[in-house]
């Protein structure tokens, strides 16, 4: 019991001491919270003195010289409004009518279908993050039955998403760290497997944290299983336009569904292929069996977003719609971001070749050409993947994730003697 | 994921006071939120992940968001009485019974200032009793903080109940958000803070913050968060700011008196006095539904049917138009 004095103005007169006696504190049973896994590598790095010291850890793209990457398109667009002086007040619910126009277009293209025939219902969400938690609070208000199927391995904070929202969870198999690849039949089964009208997620692209995605010929199987069992495909795209540097090849997975007439809910970011990391600019999707059913869902994800911030931000909507909307400045994003994508892509090959010629065992380094996208999984396990930071000053996380975005030419050979000591030498 | 050091350091000598023993202490745990929405849900689920048997007690009427946030965080809701329409003003003998007769140790949601819809706020001495009330039962004030400046025009003045409260000793979370007071409303620039025993303890809460955040938007958006922070870190911009949040104040205690002139010029023989009487952006002029109903269909005037009018709506331009408006719908033949 702790007792504390209170002072207080009594009619003017005179002062009166009172102790009051309160309970201990309201917060004691309030823990430290461990680190972010992926985000609390960074603040790691931040701290490490030493020279040699590299970032492999969060997805965000660095230059060759390491150095965060704002594009020439996106100062362009900002530049431009703000010359426009355009005002801040605040969007509407759903947020800025021109962005998720742009935004839908993107994704499924300006002439399908389901655009056209005003399917789709589109709300601009806080990034990638905000997009998911938008869907989830909506599973678990009107599907309370149902589960979510999340890829094993999975970006970490899918979980996160999912237990706060409430929803279900469980996992299907994914990675087979045997042929560091994807285990397909796996795949299949465990959604087949799973309850009638499951929500699948599906990374649209560059899987994350394995770098490791279907072919077109899996992806047409996969779709195959999830209309047998009247599942609810559910993507995540991050990195439209990031993976192979072509927008329209990256969303090829979440078309081929669409063509197929399933209702699909797609969660979209603009943080890496735009840069726009810290604006929080994404989208929620769904896209629904009729136009009238695209509003009714519209309205009920409204519903959720204003209780949890009201509006989305505008900032960072201005600038994809400035840049999506206009020929010239569309035509030199996907210039940058072509570049974006061929500078992971060198420097994948420049990894593998620098491990292949040092490596002498014969171990097959292949995977890392074959993977796509930011992220490589090197198959390193937790001990190993100490080794690389606690010997080697090399952050990254603990389930063997490296981050290309966060390598340069410069770097490889370092880290290919990092890996092949971690990994023939660390068990 | 806490956002922009800078912003919340700034917002922190706003809220508390620029020498607050607070701050030096480190007592407070701090994050960057998505405006005043952001900062209400993060509290609410803070409440129902630590404090899973409280509850929160919400003034009667307020914001129509503050329902929903609590309500989406699955926290039970209780209200208390606040406004007394007979007289457009507050409620302080309701307001005390309900303080009193709420169980020890309740959450209990005060607006800081320009209370939302009604511009009906506590006086200073109003609040030093609201506070030693709150003492006695050991409640936990949560202070919804939209308007720091953009009440009175002066920033230090709108804080007035909450240095109160921390003068007395009271441990008080506070959302803060300035979209209106910077005007940057689209940008969803605000700040949650919460005070604790110990800089330790206060570490341990913003980790948890942190945490609740991080499966709703990862990190709070940076552009509005600069721009605070730019401002004010820079004594030049920070001056031109407050002159500026001053101006806007002005206006609208301006409209309030031209509007109250203008309806007792046309001869309303009715009380207008809450009109100048009330304080922020909104005005709960009494009108009925009805009435506003007929404001809309006959003069072209939108309102909410709860009577509350937007005094940033009314200028020059337009106050006599809105009086005679106002005149014909309430006057009794």
């Amino acid at each position: 019991m702790r007792v504390i004095s209170v002072t207080w103005r009594c009619d003017n007169f005179s002062r009166v001491m009172m102790a009051v006696a309160v309970d201990i504190s309201r917060f004691e049973g309030v823990p430290m919270a461990p680190p972010d896994p992926i985000l609390g590598v960074s603040e790691a790095f931040r701290a490490d003195k030493n020279d040699l010291k590299l970032n492999l850890g969060v997805g965000a793209y660095r230059t060759e010289e390491l150095q965060p990457y704002v594009l020439n398109v996106v100062k362009k667009a900002e530049n431009l409004m703000l010359e426009k002086g355009e005002n801040k007040e605040y969007l509407p619910i759903e947020g800025l009518a021109a962005f998720n126009k742009a935004t839908a277009e993107l994704l499924f293209g300006a002439d399908n279908p389901v655009i056209k025939q005003g399917r789709v219902a589109t709300l601009q969400s806080l990034s990638g993050t905000g997009s998911l938690r938008l869907a989830a609070a909506f599973i678990q208000r009107y599907f309370p039955e149902a589960k979510v199927l999340i890829s094993s391995p999975t970006w970490g904070n899918h979980k996160n998403i999912f237990n706060d929202a409430r929803v279900p969870w469980s996992e299907y198999r994914y990675y087979d760290p045997k042929t560091v690849g994807l285990d397909f039949e796996g795949m299949i089964a465990d959604i087949q497997a799973a309850p009638d009208g499951s929500f699948v997620l599906l990374h649209g692209c560059a899987h994350n944290p394995t770098g490791i995605d279907p072919t077109p010929e899996q992806w047409e199987k996969i779709a195959d299983v999830i209309q047998e069992k009247k599942h609810m495909p559910f993507f995540d795209v991050a990195y439209q336009g990031f993976a192979s540097g072509s927008l329209d090849e990256d969303a090829s997975s979440v078309r081929l569904f669409v063509e197929r007439g399933l209702e699909v809910f797609v969660a979209q970011s603009y943080s890496k292929n735009l840069g726009l990391y810290a604006e929080r600019i994404g989208a929620i999707n769904v896209v629904c069996s009729a136009p009238e059913v695209a509003n009714r869902v519209k309205s009920q994800l409204k519903r959720l977003a204003r209780p949890m911030y009201s509006n989305p931000p505008i900032h960072g909507a201005r600038i994809v719609a400035n840049v999506v909307g206009d020929p010239v400045m569309f035509g030199e994003w996907k210039q940058e971001m072509e570049e974006m994508a061929g500078r992971i892509k060198n420097v994948r090959q420049k990894l593998y070749d620098s491990l292949s010629a040092k490596d002498k065992s014969g171990k097959d380094w292949s995977f890392i050409l074959r993977q796509i996208g930011m992220f490589s999984y090197t198959g390193l396990n937790k001990t190993q993947s100490d080794n690389m930071t606690d010997k080697w000053h090399i952050y990254m996380t603990k389930d063997g994730r490296i981050s290309l975005a966060g390598l340069s030419l410069a770097k490889c050979e370092y880290l290919a003697d990092a890996i092949i000591d971690s990994f023939h030498n660390i068990s | 994921m806490g956002g922009s050091i800078k912003m919340i350091n700034e917002s922190l000598k706003l809220a508390y006071g620029e020498d607050s023993d607070l701050i030096k202490d480190k007592r407070i745990a701090a994050v960057q939120s998505l405006s005043g929405t952001g900062a209400c849900r993060l509290f609410a689920d803070f409440q129902r992940r630590f404090l899973p048997d409280s509850q929160i007690y919400i003034p009667t009427p307020t914001w129509s968001n503050h329902h929903n946030i609590w309500r989406d965080a699955q926290v039970p809701q209780r209200t208390f009485t606040y406004y007394h329409p007979e007289t457009r003003g507050l409620d302080f003998a309701g307001l005390m019974d309900d303080i009193k007769n709420a169980p020890n140790g309740s959450f209990f949601l005060l607006h800081a200032c320009a209370h939302n819809p009604t511009g009906v706020d506590p006086t200073e001495e109003q609040w030093r009793e609201i506070s030693y009330q709150f003492k006695v039962k050991n409640h936990f004030p949560f202070f919804d903080m939209a308007y720091q400046g953009f009440a009175s025009g002066d920033p230090e003045r709108d804080a007035k109940a909450i240095r109160i409260f921390l003068e007395d000793g009271h441990q008080i979370g506070c959302a803060q958000s300035y979209a209106k007071n910077m005007g940057l409303y689209g940008q969803r620039a605000g700040c949650l803070s919460i005070v604790c025993e110990d800089e330790m303890q206060a570490v341990a809460v913003k980790s948890q913050l942190q945490q609740i955040a991080r499966p709703m938007y990862s990190n709070p958006p940076v552009h509005g968060a600069l721009v605070v922070s730019i401002i004010l870190n820079d004594p030049e911009l920070k001056s031109l700011w407050l002159k500026e949040v001053k101006g806007m104040a002005d206006r609208i205690i301006g409209m309030r008196k031209a509007l109250k002139d203008n309806l007792e010029q046309l001869g309303s023989t009715l009380p207008w006095d809450h009109i100048t009487n009330q304080i922020g952006m909104f005005c709960y002029s009494g009108m009925t539904p009805e009435q506003v109903d007929r404001l809309t269909n006959e003069y072209h005037i939108y309102m909410t049917r709860n009577g509350r009018i937007s005094m940033a709506g009314v200028t020059t331009g337009n106050v006599a138009y809105l009086a005679n408006a106002i005149h014909e719908v309430t006057k009794t033949k």
